[in-house]
């Protein structure tokens, strides 16, 4: 009885999937995109910019309300002027993701859409590192459950996304020996893994767009550091590091004639409870004497404005100009002089970057850009031994994309 | 004899020496180019011998196809190799099209250097220089509409040189050469999208990682009936972009 059930729900199974699959419309996904340049910074000397990504995929329209998305990417970033605070201008990563979507447009007039990915990034200071073994190289496993509904012009969306980051080569053999005599060294290996949850909402009406996230940043083995000594003789208190992370973001679709822009702007703001204790040297075993322990240190907001305009002179060809403006301030951390001795005022980044340019479209699936590029980067933190934080930039290069 | 040996590997090797040296007419790029070819050169061998492989799939109404790389191998470098790729397979509805490739290159002016030192008397060497390189692979082909195609799949890549001078062969600048043996190998997974404009003339496009050592490649390709043109970039390679231009034969 039991061999003729299996049997019937197998042909069932196999008729099911032989219905779908034979009216399964595919279509490819596919993007190349190689970036050439020169970048010439008032630190150090000109270097060759390079960036090649690589997506490759496939959309099957099971039927009316179903749709499966598979895509994988390959993603190089060479050297280059950094954006974000705290990195080499050598550094270099290679990214790869793999992500599987579904959508169901549901007979309740809205689209549920759920998501698996993960994601692996290998980072590299230089060219003598091996990949596969940077310090912070990261797995990234999770998914996400998404829908989207429209009420008259208005199509609002909420998604839930939750990802475990992992470092499976971090450690930090320094914080291991900064024990106190007598005191046990605890293992730094782990110490970078988190998991990241993440609600977003976001809607669009007419040329207008706008989107809330919360991310919470829950460490697994990070500890929350001090500035009293523990009874297994590290600073390391019994909490965990937890962050949140909020960025509004609103953005404006504007077009007229052979013009077009979309001026945007963003607010993020992160609050944590990791604090920081200085020590004088990386091989300092005690914190410093002059003002060791830092609350807050960690804790910031980041107003982000940009201002992109296209100008379509031929039917090929269109210009841009990109003004890019952010401004980071953080908290509680202080600013540090050019010895390292912390300042009474707050540490606050400026950036400023102009771009301009050219994209020649002399088809559907290929876009050429020709691009000129000037970064402004300036802070009231000084001490730039190990990063840049005060420097201009100039770069400029060719970019090439076929799409499909 | 020693001066065919020595000038084939100046050629094939990029002049390393002279981009080595501390000549003051040299740019500090062009030496910087030098000294990370001299660090890992079997990772410019292997960009060289990438120029010649083909993973591009035959076209379905072919069953054949043969490619020679013309720049930057056999000129100037005078390393000459054929990949060949057979259909295997046709693509069925469920099913991909298949096709094998293999690729052997060798390159002449250290075969010609070989055969005279064997004729050469005086030679004490008792290694003969050699630089060879083949690939194996498979190509899984599906049609997405009417002119595109996504192709995907393995191939395993091999390059060798191997050269031990009687005496050490001096550059000049401190550089000396006395043993160069290379022997480099990389499983790729590679993937692309060939989009064809009209019949034999098509645009490729596509990427392939190497498992093994982390080795990214990326190609562009403009074909004709006859004649391939386009680059291959080698994001961490000594020289990044590699123009290139070949011909081929289909069956």
């Amino acid at each position: 009885m039991y061999k003729i059930y299996q049997i019937c729900l197998l042909l069932c199974l196999s008729s099911f999937f032989t219905t779908i699959y034979s009216e399964v419309k595919f279509a490819p996904y596919y993007n190349l995109q190689i970036t050439e340049g020169v970048s010439i910074p008032s630190r150090g000397g000109w270097f060759f910019d390079l960036h090649l990504a690589n997506d490759i995929g496939m959309i099957a329209k099971l039927n009316n309300a179903h749709s499966l998305i598979g895509f994988y990417q390959i993603k190089y970033s060479g050297p280059g002027v950094k954006r974000q605070e705290g990195e080499q201008f050598t550094n270099r990563t290679m990214d790869h993701m793999v992500v599987f979507r579904h959508h169901w447009d549901t007979p309740w007039n809205f689209r549920l859409k759920s998501q698996i990915d993960y994601w692996k990034q290998l980072r590299r200071s230089g060219t003598n590192e091996l990949w596969g073994y940077g310090l912070y190289d990261i797995n990234r496993f999770g998914g996400l459950l998404g829908v989207q509904k429209k009420f008259g012009e208005v199509a609002l969306s909420g998604n839930f996304q939750y990802h475990s980051m992992i470092f499976p080569n971090y450690t930090d053999l320094l914080a291991e020996l900064r024990v106190t005599e007598g005191g046990t060294a605890e293992s730094s290996a782990g110490k970078q893994d988190h998991a990241l949850t993440q609600l977003g909402l976001s809607g669009e009406w007419k040329m207008l767009k706008g989107s809330v996230d919360i991310t919470l940043q829950n460490y697994f083995r990070q500890k929350v550091i001090t500035n009293i000594v523990q009874p297994d003789g590290s600073f390391y208190s019994g909490a965990l590091q937890s962050d949140t992370i909020v960025t509004i973001a609103s953005a404006v679709d504007l077009a007229s004639g052979i013009f077009a822009t979309s001026p945007g702007v963003k607010y993020g703001m992160r609050a944590s409870n990791q604090n920081y204790l200085h020590f004088d040297d990386v091989t300092s075993t005690a914190p410093a004497k002059i003002s060791p322990y830092h609350s807050d240190y960690y804790s910031f907001s980041q107003l982000s404005l940009s201002l992109p305009l296209y100008l379509s002179v031929a039917k090929a060809w269109e210009l841009f100009l990109i003004l890019d403006h952010e401004i980071k301030s953080y908290s509680s951390r202080p600013a540090r002089d050019g010895n390292g001795n912390f300042l009474k005022e707050k540490q606050q980044n400026a950036l400023q970057i102009i771009t301009c340019g050219f994209n020649y479209m002399p088809n559907p699936v290929t876009t050429t850009t020709l691009y000129l590029a000037n970064q402004t980067s300036s802070s009231n933190m000084k001490y730039e031994k190990y990063l840049p934080y005060n420097f201009t930039a100039f770069s400029f290069g060719v970019r090439f994309s076929y799409r499909y | 004899m020693r001066i065919v040996i020595r000038a084939v590997l100046i050629i094939t090797l990029l002049n390393a020496s002279a981009m080595a040296s501390d000549s003051p007419k040299l740019p500090q790029e062009i030496i910087n180019l030098g000294l990370r070819f001299i660090d890992n050169p079997a990772d410019f061998l292997f960009d060289l011998h990438s120029n010649m492989e083909d993973s591009v799939p035959v076209p379905a109404y072919r069953n054949a196809q043969v490619r020679f790389n013309f720049f930057p191998t056999f000129i100037p470098f005078t390393w000459a190799g054929l990949n060949l790729k057979v259909k295997v397979l046709n693509e069925r509805r469920y099913i991909p099209q298949i096709d094998i490739q293999g690729q052997y290159g060798q390159n002449i002016g250290v075969a010609v250097a070989a055969a005279m030192m064997s004729r050469d008397s005086s030679s004490t060497s008792t290694v003969k220089p050699t630089l060879y390189d083949y690939t194996v692979g498979l190509i899984l082909t599906k049609r997405v509409d009417q002119s595109n195609r996504l192709f995907i799949g393995p191939k395993f890549s091999y390059v060798n040189l191997n050269f031990k001078p009687s005496e050490p062969l001096d550059f000049g600048g401190g550089l000396k050469i006395s043993d160069l043996n290379v022997a480099a190998s990389e499983i790729f997974i590679f993937g692309g999208l060939e989009h064809q404009i009209s019949k034999d003339r098509f645009v490729v496009s596509q990427m392939a990682y190497g498992v093994r050592y982390n080795k990214l490649m990326a190609r562009i390709t403009a074909s004709s009936p006859h004649v391939e043109v386009g680059m291959n970039i080698y994001p961490e390679g000594v020289i990044v972009i590699h123009p290139f231009l070949a011909w081929h034969w289909y069956f």
